[in-house]
């Protein structure tokens, strides 16, 4: 009894500061592989308690795996990143297929994803993932509601999964600071 | 000797006025307020008489015009052989006269505001109701108003509070049976039901429990309920309890018992059912649409009390990605610089809204105003603007402590299931919220209150039985009483 006694002392008051520094909560996430090398762009909205405006950061890494470029990005934060909220996941068109199916299997095996992310293609993923928010905080909200426009593609994650990585991802491109939909 | 009436339990008076008085005056030698007051009668019949009495207990107007007044100026001759007798039936003009001879039985109507008339010669004493303190007077119970209805409240002499319900219950079917409870209080203690309604097993049942009560004193109803309940550590009441007349009555006429104690305006009835915490006595005085929909409302408020806080909790720390974006968002944002982690954070306003709440049920009503502004603005603004606490726990919180107010009969059982549930989420997430409200379901629907099914209502899965449960039917369709009476029929078929 003593000891349950002081082991709750402790957690009352050892506790702690508790996340003082910014969180980045990853709206969206870019693949792409090129000589040899995958890279991985993350959308993050920067949360700051100082400051009730988001702003938004393009973090971006580089590596022979994915888990490698996206362990490039993670050191750059001091903060674990919140990937629980990514709405958004861009693969480059030029990616091959087995390279895909190894962006889904991270993505899978990465719990906090939620299963109901859209998968997307497009020319190249960090250029679509810099460009300026038009409606929302980010690009990636943004992509969010051109896609539930046309809700015809079956691009959500687990529809991806389902199709054993053979669905056909709808195209975004981005032109002129703008976002379009090409199917 | 341990002080108590029963040390007399075997001792008699001896006929000889001098040495009974000297033994009543031994026995209450370090009490002030005990009179003794000696008569002699010299009329047509020669006697002497002495009367005791507790002062401040007893009316002292019918003492002086129902006794003393009679024995020293009625002129009749005795033809009984039996002065005790005489006296008892041509003399004395109270209303009630007993006679006995026991130590232990005279002490028990003295102390409780009968006057004792002993007589030289006589091994009979004469005891006269002529109980007459004051009392606090009839008035609308405080924890119980209501918008409709009857609005008078028990108060704290029980035989008041018998004529009340028997002015409810103009039927010869009223039973009212007196035990006395507690060592040193001897309080009186009555067992009231409807003969034909109550169930007879449950009234022995009760008997023989308040029997078993082995306690100096009885100052409350609480002191038998707690020693008198199935199911000691549950955080569920068992028995009800009502400062209302009508309530009592209405209970009574559904086959419960009540247990009405001296010296409290707090009447216990039992069965008691879990349905019973989410009635309201309004409800069956006022439209049973409205009525219905109130019921719903304080079922609902219960499961948001005890599940807000510990959702939350849940949600923001181990399940972020159930939240919608802007709200993770903005609890993100908010909790940010605050220097305790969720779970104390909501622990320890848990707590605070507790001794808000429970400051301002003590303090005085020109206080209430000071507390508010105390309450709301230091520890609701400043608080959240120094960071000490993040504004979504805080709401949610507040959310759930005014939920918890649309249910005072479960208040002890909201504020510890918020805080189990709470620490349980916690440490399993939202598994955890759902384990404890697996067991939660399952310990109410394993509690009993006096052999009758606490949750009885809610396991039979029908309309009879949710008449009165989860909804309030109309009148007209409540035909029967609950199962566990000897009559269920409560309705006739008569146009």
């Amino acid at each position: 009894m003593k000891k349950i006694s002081i082991i709750i002392v402790l957690l009352l008051f050892l506790c702690g500061c508790d996340k003082t520094q910014p969180e980045y909560l990853i709206s969206s996430m870019g693949f792409d592989y090129s000589g040899g090398k995958y890279i991985a762009c993350f959308e993050a909205v920067v949360i700051n308690s100082e400051n009730t405006d988001q702003t938004v950061k393009l973090l971006k890494g580089e590596g022979s795996s994915i888990k490698e470029a996206v362990s490039v990005i993670k050191k750059k934060c001091t903060q674990p990143l919140l990937m629980s909220h990514c709405g958004v996941i861009a693969v480059s068109e030029n990616m091959p297929p087995q390279y895909f199916k190894e962006v889904c299997d991270f993505c899978y095996n990465k719990e906090e994803i939620t299963l109901s992310a859209f998968f997307i293609k497009t020319s190249n993923p960090q250029e679509l993932l810099s460009i300026k928010p038009l409606s929302s905080v980010c690009v990636g909200y943004d992509i969010m509601g051109l896609i539930k426009q046309n809700p015809h593609f079956e691009n959500r994650f687990f529809e991806v999964i389902n199709s054993g990585y053979k669905a056909r991802l709808p195209k975004i491109t981005q032109k002129d600071g703008g976002l379009y939909f090409e199917g | 000797m341990s002080g108590q009436i029963s040390d007399y339990k075997n001792c008699y008076l001896s006929g000889n006025l001098k040495e009974d008085i000297a033994f009543f005056k031994e026995i209450f030698k370090k009490d002030v307020i005990l009179r003794v007051k000696e008569i002699s009668a010299r009329k047509e019949e020669v006697f002497d008489c002495a009367l005791i009495y507790m002062d401040g207990m007893t009316d002292s107007d019918q003492i002086n015009e129902a006794i003393i007044r009679p024995l020293l100026t009625v002129n009749v001759k005795n033809e009984s052989a039996d002065i005790a007798d005489f006296i008892g039936k041509q003399i004395l003009f109270t209303r009630d006269v007993k006679r006995k001879e026991n130590i232990s039985e005279i002490l028990e109507g003295v102390l409780y505001g009968e006057a004792l008339l002993l007589i030289d010669g006589s091994k009979t004493a004469l005891m006269m109701d002529v109980k007459g303190f004051r009392t606090r007077g009839i008035t609308e119970p405080q924890e119980e108003r209501i918008l409709q209805g009857p609005r008078e409240g028990f108060e704290e002499a029980a035989l008041l509070n018998l004529a009340m319900l028997r002015r409810k219950l103009l039927t010869p079917d009223l039973c009212v049976e007196m035990m006395r409870v507690g060592r040193r209080t001897s309080t009186a203690v009555f067992i009231c039901y409807l003969g034909t309604l109550a169930n007879q097993e449950t009234v022995n049942e009760i008997k023989e429990r308040i029997n078993k009560i082995d306690i100096d004193g009885i100052l409350d109803t609480n002191y038998i309920t707690e020693q008198i309940r199935d199911n000691k550590l549950s955080l569920f009441k068992t028995s009800g309890t009502t400062e209302r007349p009508d309530i009592v009555a209405a209970r009574l006429l559904e086959g419960r018992i009540a247990i009405v104690v001296d010296g409290t305006p707090m009447v216990v009835t039992v069965p008691y059912l879990f349905s019973e915490n989410f009635q309201s006595d309004e409800d069956y005085y006022q439209n049973y649409l409205l009525s219905s929909a109130e019921r719903l409302l304080r079922y609902f408020c219960f499961f948001l009390s005890i599940s807000i806080p510990s959702v939350f909790i849940a949600l923001s720390t181990f399940h972020r990605q159930l939240l919608p974006t802007p709200f993770a968002i903005t609890v993100i944002q908010q909790r940010g610089g605050v220097p305790f982690t969720p779970v104390w954070e909501c622990v320890v306003m848990i707590l605070v809204f507790e001794i808000l709440k429970e400051a301002g049920i003590r303090m005085s009503q020109n206080l209430g105003h000071a507390l508010s502004i105390v309450g709301g603005l230091v520890v609701g603004q400043a608080a959240v603007e120094a960071r000490i606490i993040s504004s979504p726990i805080l709401i949610a919180v507040a959310l759930s402590g005014i939920a918890g107010l649309m249910l005072p009969r479960l208040k002890t059982a909201v504020f510890y299931l918020r805080i189990g549930f709470v620490l349980i989420s916690a440490v399993l997430g939202i598994y955890g919220y759902f384990l404890a409200l697996i067991f939660l379901t399952l310990h109410i629907f394993s509690l009993s209150s006096f052999s009758i099914d606490y949750t009885v209502s809610l396991k039979r899965a029908n309309l009879q039985s949710l008449k009165d449960t989860v909804f309030r039917a109309p009148w007209d369709i409540m035909r029967k009483r609950p199962f566990f009476n000897r009559n269920i029929i409560r309705k006739g078929n008569r146009k």
